[in-house]
């Protein structure tokens, strides 16, 4: 008899939101789908290990013990504790931040058809669920690792570990990191707020999935809203139903769903009672990108959030339009979730595809405008019937952000590129036969010449065509690195260094281009930043040195523990102050 | 009785202190100033403290500094005039904590005692009621209130770091040491003279001296107060000094082994060795973590630093203390009538250099304000430091400063106080 296979997923208990949003006066816990595997103790898996060691106390916690069971399924134990006992155990802590971490995984692959790796070198991403005693959790390449913090709140310890925002922001900086490590290195505002404003439209993007929690948090409404929710005649046989004056975007917009981690924000925020960010409020305005207050990365990043955001409130919106009213003004409440799980389901895939569309460095909210549509139009040509790419487009606009590409998807290579030299079956795997590629394609591409150059990364991208037939593309990221004198810029280059900047000072500038190529080998996209780009250097070169970078202020190795901290104390440095 | 017109001659003695901060200013109302009255005389104060003591520093070098001082002003009325001291960091008021320099201090009868607004004990530091309820301002004075509990518990926390990450635990130590709380210092201070002698100043205000410095115009520059500062929102102040009370206030901070989250699960031995190098990284993570902590800890308090302006005839002696940029800055861009103090600085001729050298404390617009620069006979540069001392990145004193320094200005450190002697005059003719 044939052994059955295995299951493909397994299911945890996390908590769905953090331990302070409650519904019926209990926390609101799901049962999410992760990918099967053998879990050893702590858990430790084979993409994530967690290893419960606290700093503050110099305390190890004992790890969680799995047992396998039958048809190589693990059992949560977990499954039928109460909340009380989830909440003071701290391998329940563990396997919390375990299950969201693998959740999000899933989804980036999901989005992109392969694996996704680490930054990196090793297999394992390490969580420390009880790090240290500090109000901040954050990502650290160099310790290959995600850090959460607890602290004393008013009604007890706040665990990081426990919010899931929190621990999607983080695991989302880290598959970012993987995707484009060159997104850490110091560039324009947008950068910096790109990694915050990514992480955060993922955090909130995925809660949708969680159907129960759609259902809570709309039942829940915003603050100072009534009750809106309304139990069904029997005889339409839809259960609970929803008011359409609740379906609003005004409304939507207050919701508890479309808040960034409740708890820490009251914790945490003066004056209490908010989330750590409501990016969804941000009313439209063209004024944000250019205002100075707007150059601190996470405020940055809001109104990135605010613009997907509200762009998924449209198509939800659009997608309840044609539901019928179960009783006068009054819609099924399972209905109205399942459209916003569609809608915020291909809204994430859209936004972790365009990342292979992004340019490999100094990326900016227009890039990933342009990339999003790219991305959109490649996947799915006909946008007609609930308009997508339109919303998109409308909402980025409206908070000043436009396409970097002229014509708003990027542009199709047109220029033929030399293959003689080169092998098509290596091309595509192997980064020296791609460096041999662009080597040989160095003019046609129109590369800085004298500078380092190299392969960052090769990767496959499996997806469905518009056809149905498999689409296999392959995305490759080249940098190119120039270290010189502040003197040299305007002699090697053209670039004027920033006027009071000392002739002395070492300046690093990097340039870099996508290579999305089509199943015969063959350059679709060519998506870049010239080293050379004269204007564009000179912006970000200013804006770092206003910023005090060069002064040693945005340095640092563990960029988003810092980050974090110094948002959290609303620290800002004089800019353009130096020291002799 | 009060000379009728300015002091003649001004003397600023450099007390070789090692890594801290010790003033006296004489100003002589007559000349020469061998043959001034007593009634001709003031004797300023400005801190009086030290982090290290020079190597070459016997016992007693505190009470030996303190009897000079008392020499000095007995040769006038037998009292200080004033006592200034800048802020609260243990470099600059230790003495006042010593149980035998203090008594010393305080029979000095100081005249007036100046210290920065922070300090003043009626702003409630210990105030246990909502932030909200709180002015921005005396949010701000618990916050700093707080450091030291704050420093102190961080740096229990080192002590189980330091195997894994040495060097930066040994910053930690330095910098966490410099802010505790310094209690009996402050304590005696509050006790030094009676309060209606004490003045609590910012910038712009009266600093006291007027009453006891004839023909000297004295200006205080620093520091500001939250409700001066535009770009130090309230909200921002209160969301800082929350962020503090969380880092503070859990139960068991410092405390290894007693494993106050969850005791029951807390393992009993060492980390497995499959841990073992993710348990140091989180080491090292903390550490670094705290290293930053107490850094904000210890610019906040810097920049408390009261900054003093003296001008006597064409000559101007500035007094920073440890004041950083965030001080600093108020007076040379955010204040409204911040062109009228640029022209002023333009004229110093003795620049105090602000804390002890380091690279954070000497800003290029208040270098590039000094038009005295470059002519070494009209510009004296004074600097008490100790090299070696601070083991963090960006040496103190900065070899930078210290060149930049040599070659504009007469430069005098107390690093080369002559071998024998313990401290250093200058003498300008006003």
């Amino acid at each position: 008899m044939a052994r059955p296979l295995p299951p493909l997923t397994q299911s945890f208990t996390i908590i769905a939101q953090d331990p302070s949003v409650r519904y019926k006066g209990r926390i609101l816990t799901s049962e999410v789908e992760v990918p099967a595997e053998k879990l050893n103790h702590g858990p430790w898996g084979y993409r994530v290990h967690v290893v419960d060691y606290d700093a503050s106390t110099d305390t190890f916690y004992r790890p969680v013990a799995y047992k396998t069971g039958r048809r190589q399924t693990i059992r949560d134990p977990f499954k039928e504790s109460s909340n009380r006992d989830r909440l003071t155990d701290p391998r329940f802590h563990a396997q919390n931040a375990y299950a969201i971490v693998m959740r999000i995984l899933a989804r980036f692959e999901f989005a992109l058809g392969r694996r996704v790796g680490w930054s990196f070198k090793r297999h394992q991403l390490k969580i420390a669920p009880h790090a240290f005693q500090d109000a901040n959790a954050f990502y650290s390449r160099q310790d290959e690792g995600l850090f959460f913090g607890y602290f004393p709140g008013r009604t007890g310890t706040v665990f990081s570990c426990l919010s899931h925002d929190v621990v999607a922001h983080e695991t989302t900086h880290a598959l970012l990191d993987g995707l484009r490590e060159l997104y850490m290195v110091p560039s324009s505002p947008d950068q910096a707020a790109f990694h915050e404003g990514f992480a955060d439209i993922v955090a909130l993007l995925s809660v949708f999935s969680l159907k129960e929690i759609v259902k809570a948090g709309l039942a829940l409404g915003g603050k100072g809203e009534r009750r809106t929710v309304i139990r069904a005649p029997k005889r339409s046989g839809q259960g609970t139903l929803i008011s359409r004056e609740r379906l609003t975007i005004q409304s939507l917009r207050r919701s508890v769903l479309l808040s960034l981690a409740e708890q820490m924000g009251k914790e945490m925020s003066v004056p209490q009672g908010q989330a750590l960010r409501q990016s969804a409020k941000l009313t439209p305005s063209r004024r944000y990108i250019e205002n100075a207050d707007f150059r601190e990365p996470h405020r940055r990043g809001e109104v990135l959030v605010a613009a997907v955001l509200n762009a998924f409130l449209r198509v939800w919106i659009a997608r309840l339009r044609p539901l019928g009213e179960i009783t006068p003004g009054y819609l099924s409440l399972e209905r109205v979730v399942e459209e916003g799980a569609t809608a915020a389901d291909h809204l994430l895939t859209i936004c972790i595809r365009a990342i292979d569309y992004c340019p490999p460095v100094h990326i900016t909210f227009g890039d990933f405008l342009s990339a999003v549509l790219t991305a959109d139009e490649e996947a799915c040509p006909d946008d007609s019937r609930f308009g997508y790419r339109k919303c998109l487009l409308r909402s980025f606009e409206s908070y000043g952000i436009r396409p970097a590409s002229p014509q708003i998807t990027w542009m199709r290579a047109t220029r033929l590129l030399e293959h003689e030299r080169v092998h098509f079956d290596p091309l595509k795997q192997d980064p020296d036969e791609l460096f041999h590629f662009i080597w040989e394609n160095r003019k046609a591409l129109r590369l800085c010449d004298g500078v380092f150059t190299g392969v960052v990364s090769l990767r496959p991208s499996v997806r469905r065509g518009p056809d149905g037939f498999v689409l296999q593309e392959t995305v490759a990221e080249y940098v190119q690195i120039a270290s010189l004198k502040a003197s040299d810029l305007r002699r090697r280059l053209k670039i004027r260094p920033p006027e009071d900047m000392p002739l002395d000072t070492p300046v690093t500038l990097y340039g870099g281009g996508t290579l999305v190529l089509d199943e015969w080998g063959n350059v679709k996209y060519h998506i870049r930043n010239r080293l050379d780009h004269a204007t564009l250097q000179e912006q970000r070169l200013k804006y770092l040195w206003e910023s005090g970078f060069f002064a040693g202020q945005a340095a640092g190795l563990r960029r988003f523990a810092q980050l974090h901290r110094m948002r959290a104390v609303g620290k800002r440095v004089r800019a353009t102050e130096g020291w002799i | 009785m009060a000379p009728t017109r300015g002091p003649r001659s001004i003397r600023v003695r450099a007390y070789h202190v090692g890594f801290g901060d010790c003033f006296l200013l004489s100003f002589y109302y007559t000349s020469p100033a061998e043959q001034a009255s007593p009634a001709d005389q003031r004797h300023v104060l400005i801190d009086f403290g030290t982090r290290k003591l020079p190597e070459s520093a016997a016992k007693g070098h505190f009470l030996k500094i303190a009897q000079n001082i008392k020499e000095e002003c007995e040769r006038g009325e037998g009292k200080l005039h004033a006592l200034v001291v800048t802020h609260r960091h243990s470099d600059h008021l230790s003495a006042f904590g010593d149980s035998k320099v203090y008594p010393i201090l305080k029979g000095l009868s100081p005249g007036v005692v100046i210290q920065p607004w922070t300090e003043d004990p009626k702003l409630p530091t210990d105030a246990t009621g909502p932030l909200k309820s709180l002015t921005a301002s005396q949010t701000y004075v618990r916050y700093l209130s707080d450091q030291g509990l704050l420093a102190q518990g961080l740096l229990k926390e080192g002590r189980w770091l330091a195997d894994a990450d040495a060097a930066t635990c040994r910053q930690l130590a330095f910098l966490g040491e410099e802010n505790l709380k310094n209690l009996n210092a402050v304590k005696n201070l509050q006790k030094i003279a009676p309060p209606e002698k004490h003045r609590y100043v910012y910038y712009g205000s009266e600093s006291g001296l007027e009453e006891v410095l004839e023909g000297v115009k004295t200006m205080v520059l620093g520091p500001p107060t939250l409700e001066q500062y535009p770009t130090l929102k309230k909200d921002k102040t209160k969301c800082e000094a929350e962020y503090w009370r969380l880092c503070l206030s859990t139960p068991g901070r410092g405390q290894a082994g007693r494993h106050q989250l969850f005791s029951a699960a807390a393992a009993r031995s060492k980390p497995p060795a499959y841990a073992r190098w993710f348990v140091d990284r989180a080491k090292m993570v903390r550490s670094n973590q705290l290293l930053e902590l107490v850094r904000n800890l210890d610019e906040a308090l810097n920049n408390t630093s009261v900054i003093l302006l003296f001008e006597i005839g064409d000559k101007c002696l500035l007094f920073p203390g440890d004041a950083e940029v965030g001080n600093w800055s108020y007076a040379l861009f955010e204040a409204v009538d911040k062109d009228a103090r640029r022209e002023q600085l333009a004229g110093v001729t003795l620049y105090k250099v602000g804390h002890h050298g380091s690279m954070n404390a000497t800003p290029k617009t208040l270098w590039a304000t000094f038009e005295n620069k470059g002519k070494k006979k009209q510009f004296t540069t004074l600097m008490s430091t100790m090299a070696g001392v601070y083991t963090g990145p960006g040496e103190i004193p900065r070899g930078k400063l210290v060149a930049e320094l040599q070659a504009k200005s007469t430069y005098i450190t107390t690093e080369k106080t002559p071998s024998g002697e313990f401290f250093q005059d200058v003498i300008i003719q006003a």
